[in-house]
């Protein structure tokens, strides 16, 4: 599975919605993605209190709609969440509650996925563990859309990166991290 | 496991309406004052038991004053005792009554746990359809609780107080705002949210640790059974 950045030229174009560089992103890849992008005000889906009911609505869920990839225990043991089974959702802190969001999101049988602005407040290890999942969850492409593309880069340097044009995006050259200028990327 | 909530909610509910009918009864004895007055202390020891919380207690406490003055109306006013029976009797003005105030106020006044209820709606033989219908309208006051936690939890952070309740109606103009616009625009985006990760209503897990019951749901129990018991007479009393 091949992982991608879009080194975007406007970030502010991700909010409300990412549209645009959304349709360049299906345009260069020739495919449909399965969109992830975050909501403001959730907490979860707010139908169950704990972690591991959480996870057994949305597999549930998944599974009867015929679009879940693991089971209940092969997705806590790849997601590293065991230990997070019984504490509530909504005590969470921003970062876990997300990134159980992104989990959940990405136990779903698709080809390519998009995720808008999904790094964003995650520790380095969540984002790790975040890309470690995704490499076991399959499909050909993923691709991240982010304020900022550098926390993503320090984690896993083969990040294929492209580059956004006024009607296309384009493979480039790996970026120069310059971390004196606020390690910012997409500014 | 603790037994549920939401089952010793509806002993409540249906034992409250059996002791109805049984007042109807009742009434056509002579000495009725005493037989309802009996009945009702008799039935609040008994939900007392099985609800088991203070606020309820607290509830017994403030209404019987109320009760035994609704009973010196009945005694003295031109409402009929025939009337009263009719109310009671599920005719259609009954029906309404009991739709509209007993139920909603006894569910959403105390501390049902919605997170228990799709369990609980299994153990009744009660199915999707129910789910469907009942979860989202039930949650919104999750939702509601939660934002608060989250609003609290911020403005804690800036140091504004928000740790007793007296803090909290000192500072709600500050957090009243932003809990409504919570409470507008979490329910949408949660459904999109929902929508996102292809979850499904009716696949909702059984419940199987203790539910929590917080001290804010108990106080918004006292207020919706202390609205229903004085709201609750005078409407009987004008529908007659």
């Amino acid at each position: 599975m091949d992982i991608y950045g879009v080194v975007m030229r406007n970030t502010c174009e991700l909010w409300p919605d990412a549209k645009k560089v959304t349709e360049k992103c299906e345009t260069f890849f020739g495919t449909q993605f399965e969109i992830y992008q975050p909501s403001e005000y959730v907490v979860g889906t707010s139908y169950t209190r704990r972690v591991s009911e959480e996870i057994a609505f949305v597999l549930l869920s998944q599974a009867k709609a015929g679009v879940s990839l693991l089971s209940q225990d092969q997705f806590t043991r790849i997601w590293r969440l065991i230990e997070w089974l019984d504490y509530d959702v909504a005590a969470l802190s921003g970062g876990w509650r997300k990134y159980l969001g992104l989990s959940l999101f990405s136990n779903q049988k698709a080809d390519a996925r998009l995720f808008i602005d999904a790094s964003r407040h995650l520790s380095d290890t969540l984002l790790l563990n975040l890309l470690r999942g995704l490499e076991e969850s399959g499909g050909e492409s993923v691709v991240f859309l982010e304020y900022d593309i550098l926390p993503i880069l320090n984690v896993l340097p083969s990040l294929l990166l492209l580059h956004e044009h006024d009607d296309r995006l384009e493979i480039g050259n790996p970026i120069q991290m310059d971390c004196s200028q606020a390690g910012e990327t997409n500014y | 496991m603790r037994e549920s909530r939401n089952i010793s909610l509806l002993l409540v509910v249906v034992g409250g309406y059996i002791l109805c009918l049984w007042v109807t009864i009742l009434l056509n004895r002579s000495d009725r004052q005493l037989s309802l007055l009996a009945i009702a202390t008799v039935y609040y020891a008994i939900v007392a038991l099985i609800d088991r919380r203070r606020s309820f207690l607290l509830f017994v406490a403030t209404t019987t004053p109320f009760l035994i003055a609704s009973l010196s109306l009945f005694r003295y006013s031109h409402i009929s005792l025939d009337s009263i029976e009719s109310v009671l009797l599920l005719d259609t003005k009954a029906t309404r009554l009991f739709a509209l105030v007993l139920l909603p106020a006894v569910f959403f006044g105390t501390g049902a746990d919605i997170f228990e209820l799709p369990s609980d709606l299994r153990r009744l033989g009660m199915g999707r359809f129910v789910l469907r219908v009942l979860m989202p309208v039930l949650i919104k006051r999750e939702h509601i609780r939660t934002q608060f936690v989250i609003i609290r939890e911020c403005m804690e952070s800036r140091g504004i107080a928000m740790g007793t309740r007296a803090d909290r109606i000192r500072s709600v103009l500050r957090w009243a705002v932003p809990l409504g616009m919570a409470a507008i625009f979490e329910g949408a985006d949660t459904s999109d949210y929902n929508a996102m990760l292809g979850t499904d209503i009716t696949c909702l897990p059984e419940v199987l640790l203790p539910p929590f019951v917080s001290l804010r749901q108990k106080l918004c129990a006292l207020t919706l059974f202390m609205l229903f018991a004085t709201g609750g007479y005078t409407w009987i009393s004008m529908a007659l």
